[in-house]
């Protein structure tokens, strides 16, 4: 099979490395300048009025407006209603994508079972499809389910990623000894069993980089949301910042308020999961 | 058998089994039964719900391929390959074939070189790990709105700053969206920007889990810093660098956000005066939602599939070859 | 007062929510979804208590057409009063059994008239389906900044301005007398929106009333516009700052652009790129030959569960008594003859732009428009032609050679 991936050197605690001398950190701050230039961007423009897109050099000094245009986007669309529908969507499909994926990434990894490699191909293929396109069917099939305008139709559809199976099966292939799956088999764990202690410890670090990866994109998912629901009973963070954007005067520092506050929370998420990532990897989540 | 695939997975559970505390048949059943179907039960959701919200929506665009389709009106009549046959014909496909294809040279292949970079930088030991981490990934999450803004004003002809530094340095202003090179050039840079740390964080999760005894090893037989890194770490990674390569291909030939938001004219433009850096699926968007041809644009759809399958398999086949060249 | 109470009490015990409950009493629930913010906020107020038993509630979508189209071809999900733009209603006339014909539910053009162009442009079938009525219109002026007009020498008053120009010719004439004298602006932003202006200034544009042909590679007329656009770049008249980009909100605010196309709904616009500290500098004067940009029209999904209540809505919306208010409040022109011409309307001066006579010039405007034929796919063609004069701009092409690609390009999409 062409596809299947040869096992990379498995993990191991890492001892320390030489310190990082003043070059990289120079390095690394004027990436992070880069980086962080719009979101600062988007920080400053908010705190002046409307006409500060027009200067001509970018504005970086901060002005005070910043809480007045924060109340004008609680003011102009329900901002609240939009973080809680946002976080109910992006986070039940991160853990449900994540543990399907896992399931199904260890199966095609670790499980012998006819027709394995057929099917691996299809979940491979599926991942090239261009899902844009389906969208006018998938919207009459929600009307069929009568899903329209309710966070099903966006968390439904989502659960499952060709993406993220393809990359647990291959962080179960690297992360996995068959050695240990095998030697759980014997303890008399059932294959579910082995799932759950012994390959989901080993691959936490992996599982962590995709439910960062999974909770973002779902979070900035704009055009499915803003087709299948409704952005007055179901909005969510991105279809309330597009209602701010669609006056005929574009409103620029309403529109950057919204997407300052709508990015929060995505730093937040970012943060905690960063914390996981490292943590896995550093207490060595195979042990043996 | 249904196990004969894999060997040596296979066998071990039936030999070990003999030496531990003889099991009652109810649960030898159990047993057989789980190891049979489980892997079945396991893979189970991803196909049932991908089968009917993304297969079922998409062989259904495969229908409508077929035919003269108006978006709100439906079916107007069976063509064929009627449709096929127009896009082969398409002076504006070709077009954007052409963009996607300097784009997924410039933009993608950029976008990992520069993950890979990246990724090596934060391996190293640093103070404040998390931060740069996030920092690093910024870009990706921040709204596509708010880029939209600050790239207008640092591509901008007259009132942009880099064609202010440019000037400075005693270049001329250059129209940033007038010409196929300088457009795609801009847009590469956008896609650079924002998928970069994305894929950073990627090959990092891999990086950590180097041995870190191979670095240690070469070290001592003098090797320098580049050498080790190319002949060490990125040969011990190379699964993900695959894994990303496949991914980036596939995300790069759907090219749809960056050179959107640097079309002056947002969705309403065509990707530059002349398309000069329009895309297959700015075109499919065009072709679908702006001109309400889903017929057109289901049959642009699955060429595209078929281009992605064929080039994302290419750059597999490229990726693994060099990627384990040391 | 009572009725409001019941309104509130029956929204408050659940019977709200838009479902079919109009029949034992209920309230109704009616969805608006426009494409832009159409300023009706404060209306909505005014309509339920005028209306009990109905709560309005807007829901504002970018880039609705790619919305609204999917929810026709579903079938589900439109909200009861859709509305979009004139420059699109087109695209959805094939489709205009998808909508209620409003002439079913008695809208005609006597009782409360519309200006007969905009009226029509909304209809179908020879004017008996009408599928849209009309809400503002654009009228057509030229924002202008009078501290740069003085410093070249020209005149500052409205009316004086308005003579300097009454062709495009004339635009074109004084803003090469206007380079000379000041060199560091160009006379106006850019050709697009001039463009766009004076397609509107004409009975058919890119094609036929007859039979909907495509017929831009014989209108000489047009041929005619674009080349006047299109030498605005060549002449340097044009700064070329693209329509509705920061850059152009950039040019507006420095004083780089001396003119820039204005409908009334773009004053709000132009105010908010140039910001307080540029009040009073600029001014509004009459385009060169007249003309209309923009305005919409609101339509009813045949699919609403309210089809009596949704089409109640859109015509109050768009009565001559509501969109003179909306004129007054949100400085949105009305397209019925009877407000544009109402004193009160025409006595209309806005103080950030130097008190110009904004009323009176939007109405002239409007009242010199001839009905323009829009064809099925007059959106699809346009960006051929936005392209040729962008092209032009970018110096990549001379006006003719632009034009002959732009109705080769238009012609692939014409079919």
């Amino acid at each position: 099979m062409a596809l299947a991936l040869r096992p990379a050197p498995r993990p191991r605690p890492r001892p320390r490395t030489e310190r990082s001398g003043a070059l990289v950190y120079a390095t690394l701050v004027g990436v992070m300048a880069a980086s962080l230039f719009p979101l600062y961007y988007s920080f400053v423009l908010p705190t002046r009025d409307n006409s500060a897109i027009g200067d001509s050099a970018l504005t970086l000094t901060p002005g005070g407006n910043l809480f007045h245009n924060i109340q004008r986007v609680y003011d102009t669309v329900d901002f609240w209603l939009a973080l809680r529908n946002s976080m109910i969507i992006s986070s039940t499909v991160t853990v449900c994508c994540v543990f399907l994926a896992s399931l199904a990434g260890f199966a095609f990894a670790k499980l012998p079972f006819r027709g394995r490699n057929a099917l691996f191909v299809t979940v491979v293929i599926t991942a090239m499809l261009p899902t844009q396109l389906g969208m006018i069917p998938l919207y009459m099939l929600m009307g069929e389910l009568g899903w329209i305008a309710t966070l099903k139709a966006v968390i439904v559809p989502a659960l499952v990623s060709a993406f993220a199976v393809f990359w647990m099966r291959q962080a179960c292939d690297e992360a996995v000894p068959y050695e240990l799956v095998e030697a759980a088999r014997v303890d008399g764990c059932s294959t579910l069993g082995i799932f759950w202690h012994v390959a989901m410890p080993a691959v936490r670090p992996q599982a962590a980089v995709l439910a960062m990866f999974t909770f973002m994109a779902t979070w900035n998912d704009f055009m499915w949301p803003l087709i299948v629901l409704d952005p007055s009973v179901t909005p969510t963070v991105q279809t309330a910042l597009s209602s701010l954007a669609s006056g005929y005067a574009l409103d620029y520092t309403l529109i950057l308020s919204g997407a300052a506050i709508g990015v929060l929370p995505l730093l937040v998420v970012f943060l905690l999961l960063s914390k996981q990532i490292v943590a896995g990897v550093m207490q060595g989540a195979v042990k043996g | 058998m249904s196990v004969t695939e894999l060997p040596r997975a296979a066998e071990a559970p039936e030999a070990p089994a003999a030496r531990r505390r003889p099991r009652s048949p109810w649960r030898s059943r159990i047993s057989r039964f789980d190891l049979r179907y489980t892997p079945y039960l396991f893979i189970l959701p991803f196909f049932v719900i991908f089968g009917v919200f993304a297969v079922y929506p998409l062989l259904y665009t495969g229908w409508i391929s077929f035919h003269e389709w108006a978006i709100i009106e439906g079916d107007q009549g069976w063509t064929g390959l009627g449709n096929y046959q127009d896009l082969f014909a398409d002076a504006y496909f070709w077009n954007a074939l052409l963009n996607t294809g300097l784009l997924l040279v410039l933009g993608t292949g950029g976008e990992l070189l520069a993950a890979l970079w990246l990724a090596a930088v934060l391996n190293r030991k640093l103070s404040g790990s998390a931060f740069w981490r996030a920092g690093v990934v910024l870009p990706h999450v921040i709204s596509v709105v708010a880029v939209s803004l600050v790239f207008a004003q640092l591509f901008g002809y007259q009132t942009g700053i880099f064609n202010d530094v440019l000037e400075l340095v005693g270049f001329d202003r250059i129209n940033w969206q007038a010409n196929r090179w300088s457009a795609i050039i801009a847009v590469s840079t956008i896609i650079i920007w924002r998928w970069a740390g994305y894929f950073a964080l990627i090959f990092l999760a891999a990086m950590q889990g180097v041995p870190h005894e191979l670095n240690e090893a070469a070290m001592l037989d003098g090797a320098s810093k580049r050498r080790i890194f190319w002949s060490i770490t990125v040969p011990s990674i190379r699964p993900t660098i695959v894994f990303c390569v496949v991914m980036s291909t596939i995300i790069g030939m759907q090219t749809f956000a960056e050179p959107q938001l640097f079309d002056v004219q947002g969705t309403e433009g065509t990707g530059g005066s002349d398309r000069q850096f329009q895309t297959l699926m700015m075109y499919l968007y065009e072709k679908g939602f702006r001109e309400f041809n889903a017929g057109y644009a289901a049959t642009l759809a699955w060429v595209m599939f078929l281009l992605i399958a064929v080039v994302s398999g290419i750059n597999y086949a490229l990726s693994r070859r060099i990627a384990s060249k040391d | 007062m009572a009725a409001g109470a019941a309104v509130i009490a029956l929204t408050a015990s659940g019977c709200g929510g838009g479902s079919s409950d109009s029949a034992n009493g209920g309230t109704v629930t009616l969805t608006v979804t426009t494409h832009v913010d159409y300023g009706y906020r404060n209306l909505y107020k005014e309509f339920e208590k005028t209306h009990p038993g109905i709560k309005v509630k807007e829901v504002l979508v970018e880039d609705l057409p790619k919305k609204l189209v999917t929810q026709l071809a579903a079938n589900r999900g439109a909200a009861d009063v859709v509305g979009v733009g004139d420059d699109i209603i087109g695209k959805f006339k094939p489709s205009h059994e998808r909508f209620l014909n409003l002439a079913d539910h008695g809208v005609n053009n006597t009782d409360d008239p519309w200006v007969q162009w905009a009226y029509d442009a909304g209809t179908v079938e020879d004017g008996k389906f009408v599928m849209g009525l009309r809400t503002d219109i654009g009228g057509l002026g030229i924002c202008y900044r009078t501290d740069l007009f003085k410093k070249a020498g020209l005149p500052t008053e409205p009316e004086k301005v308005a003579e300097l120009w009454p062709t495009w010719d004339d635009f074109t004439a004084t803003g090469e007398k206007f380079s000379k004298k000041v060199k560091n602006a160009s006379f106006t932003a850019n050709t697009g929106d001039i463009w766009v202006g004076m397609g509107n200034q004409h009975k058919e544009t890119f094609f036929a009333e007859s039979d909907d042909s495509f017929i831009a590679d014989k209108n000489t007329e047009l041929k005619q516009d674009f080349l006047t656009a299109a030498n605005m770049s060549v002449r340097k008249v044009s700064g070329g700052y693209p329509p509705f980009s920061p850059e152009m909100a950039n040019a507006l605010k420095t004083g780089k652009a001396a003119t820039a196309v204005c409908p009334a709904w773009k004053l709000d616009r132009t105010k908010e790129a140039s910001g307080p500290d540029n009040a009073g500098k600029w001014s509004v004067a009459a385009a060169p030959e007249g003309g209309n940009w923009g305005g919409s029209y609101l339509m009813v999904p045949k699919q609403t569960k309210h089809p009596k209540e949704a089409v109640e809505l859109a015509r109050w919306l768009t009565s001559s008594k509501t969109q003179k208010q909306l004129f007054l409040d949100e400085g949105y022109l009305s397209s019925h003859p009877k407000v544009y011409n109402d004193p009160e309307v025409q006595a209309k001066k806005d103080p950030y732009f130097s008190n110009a006579p904004t009323g009176k010039i939007f109405a002239q405007a409007a009242d010199s428009m001839e009905p323009i034929y829009r064809g099925t796919k007059d959106s699809d063609v346009a960006s051929a032609f936005m392209n040729a004069l962008l092209r032009v701009e970018q110096g990549k092409q001379k006006p003719e050679a632009a034009w002959d690609q732009a109705i080769e390009d238009a012609k692939k999409v014409a079919g």
